[in-house]
């Protein structure tokens, strides 16, 4: 019987991997004792963890932070530790964006004020980038609306 | 939001566009490659390009120029020959590597003279592969033209090409865009047989990054992590493809019009191998002739609709971006970087250089690479309208020889 997405055996608990979820393991060259040891991860990330040294444990805690492997290994490359990545998450932020913020020098005001005028932070980025003032930005934003169209402002 | 400029630098792509230069770094598909069986020669024009793309005497591919570098005769009605193309105007022969051969009347004249060394045509490099013939338009030297595991799945392969007259871009940010499914595909395809019925909702969205692009999971309110859709995932491949098994390019004709050129692997019953003689291609209509309206009633047809609508070149600088676009923001980081490894003479990522890794190159695929075929019959083909009859019989008549003994349907 083919295994579409991953079930737990009723009665020993034990993961069972997907058909896709073994191919892809299988492709990446990770042996089946380390797909059991991270259950709970895909096999993208666990090869990530593998090859950069991230340990089972501490992928568990940046992921109970909210943080996958991804973005835990670039805490790591930004010397962000999970206290400053959970501020960001404490006010709304996903771990991504806290990461984001930190390589591109953005403090947690101004993506704040950002949020507040509408803009997420993977956007705000690109804008401030190209030297965008967030008043700037809300009224380019705006020019959709016409000169004459309805709309909240 | 962009900036004007910042569009535009996302948007163009001539030669010496910073895309343009990006873009020029990979092979595209750019034909079907039994396009070449009823005439050997055909024009093409990609990344702003107008080439000729023939198949000489000996059966082998050439990209040229579309104009003779003589007078600027169209090569696309040029004569066919073992050695290349010959132009039909003065009859300049060219071989595939722009070398000119021949000028009947220039050595008619003078016997020893080496005009011809001193002239030559644009010359590209072009190969064959899963139906589509691909080619790079970048410098030396190429990579790669990429083995992906998918040209070697079992089942019915066909390819369909479309003309949308669009930019690609727009089309490309489809491929990291979870959302459109539910409301583009789901809930507008309720809409549009009267009713009001909405599939299940998105909740939560993941973007990867690995080595030929992003993969994009997605928690709906009818699954959980453990699920296909955000354990394996589906793949935006880099630069300008969807890999959801089928794989759909998003190709620059030029910065108005994209070629869609998409490979498709319909299961057969059995477990025999299974050889298709030769993999069909088609051209796929986007306007229903009855109403002059787009096509809306397939899969891609749908994806098209909502290109084309965004604009021949959409505005970017009046959007209201919100979560389900963080995808599309990863992409657009990612190109302007990459953009810039190009400009500081850097390779990009996604390249295959070395010999050893391009060999049934893996993708995450939900669904898998070898799928079932379903067990009551051969299905009708729901990714694109216009389906040609005689393919469709091909695929039926494979469908069945497979399925009455288990035999190979080889011919």
């Amino acid at each position: 019987m083919r295994v579409r997405g991953r079930a737990r055996d009723a009665v020993t608990g034990p993961p069972v991997r997907s058909d896709e979820e073994l191919v892809d393991a299988a492709a990446l060259g990770l042996e089946p004792h380390v797909l059991a040891a991270w259950d709970g991860f895909h096999p993208m990330e666990i090869d990530l963890a593998v090859r950069h040294g991230l340990s089972v444990e501490d992928a568990r805690i940046w992921a109970d932070g909210g943080a996958r492997v991804q973005e835990a290994l670039a805490a790591g490359d930004l010397g962000l530790d999970r206290d400053e990545v959970a501020a960001w998450c404490e006010v709304g932020f996903p771990a991504a964006d806290a990461l984001l913020a930190a390589e591109r020098g953005v403090a947690l005001d101004t993506a704040l004020a950002w949020r507040r005028a509408g803009f997420i932070l993977p956007d705000a980025v690109l804008l401030l980038d190209d030297g965008w003032q967030l008043a700037d930005a809300v009224v380019a934003r705006d020019r959709s609306l016409g000169e004459h169209g309805r709309g909240a402002r | 939001m962009l900036s004007a400029d910042r569009n535009r630098q996302l948007c163009e792509v001539g030669a010496g566009t910073p895309m343009g230069e990006l873009l020029r770094r990979y092979w595209h598909p750019i034909a079907g490659a039994d396009e070449l069986d009823a005439h050997p020669t055909r024009p093409v024009r990609i990344l702003g390009e107008d080439l000729t793309l023939y198949r000489d005497g000996l059966g082998r591919l050439g990209l040229i120029d579309r104009h003779c570098p003589h007078r600027r005769a169209d090569l696309s009605y040029g004569i066919v020959e073992d050695e290349g193309l010959r132009c039909n105007y003065h009859g300049w022969l060219f071989d595939g590597s722009g070398a000119c051969l021949h000028q009947p009347f220039e050595e008619a004249r003078h016997p020893d003279g080496r005009f011809r060394d001193k002239v030559a045509v644009k010359a590209y490099p072009v190969q064959e592969r899963a139906g589509m013939v691909w080619a790079y338009l970048g410098p030396d030297p190429a990579p790669l033209l990429p083995d992906w595991e998918m040209f070697h799945a079992r089942g019915y392969q066909q390819v369909v090409i479309s003309e949308i007259p669009c930019n690609w871009f727009q089309c490309q940010e489809n491929s990291i865009d979870p959302v459109h499914f539910e409301w583009l595909h789901t809930n507008w395809s309720n809409a549009l047989r009267g009713s009001d019925a909405r599939g299940p909702r998105h909740l939560r969205l993941g973007f990867e990054e690995f080595e030929f692009g992003f993969v994009y999971r997605r928690v709906r309110e009818d699954t959980d992590e453990a699920h296909e859709l955000w354990s394996t995932g589906r793949v935006c491949l880099w630069p300008n493809a969807l890999y959801t098994h089928p794989c759909e390019w998003r190709v620059p004709i030029d910065d108005e019009r994209t070629l869609s050129i998409a490979f498709f692997t319909d299961p057969l019953p059995g477990d025999a191998p299974y050889e298709q003689e030769r993999i069909r291609s088609w051209r796929a209509p986007i306007v229903d002739e009855t109403t002059g309206r787009w096509i809306d009633s397939h899969v891609m047809n749908q994806d098209y609709i909502a290109w084309m609508g965004q604009g021949t070149v959409a505005d970017r600088t009046l959007e209201h971006l919100g979560e389900s676009d963080r995808g599309i923001l990863l992409l657009r980081r990612r190109m302007f970087e990459q953009m810039q490894v190009v400009a500081d003479g850097g390779d990009p990522i996604g390249l295959i250089r070395d010999p050893e890794r391009n060999h049934r190159v893996h993708l995450p695929t939900v669904g898998g690479l070898e799928r079932a075929a379903a067990p009551d019959g051969p299905k009708p083909f729901f990714h694109l309208a216009g389906q040609p009859p005689e393919i469709t019989a091909e695929y039926e008549d494979a469908w069945r020889r497979c399925a009455s003994e288990g035999a190979p349907a080889t011919r």
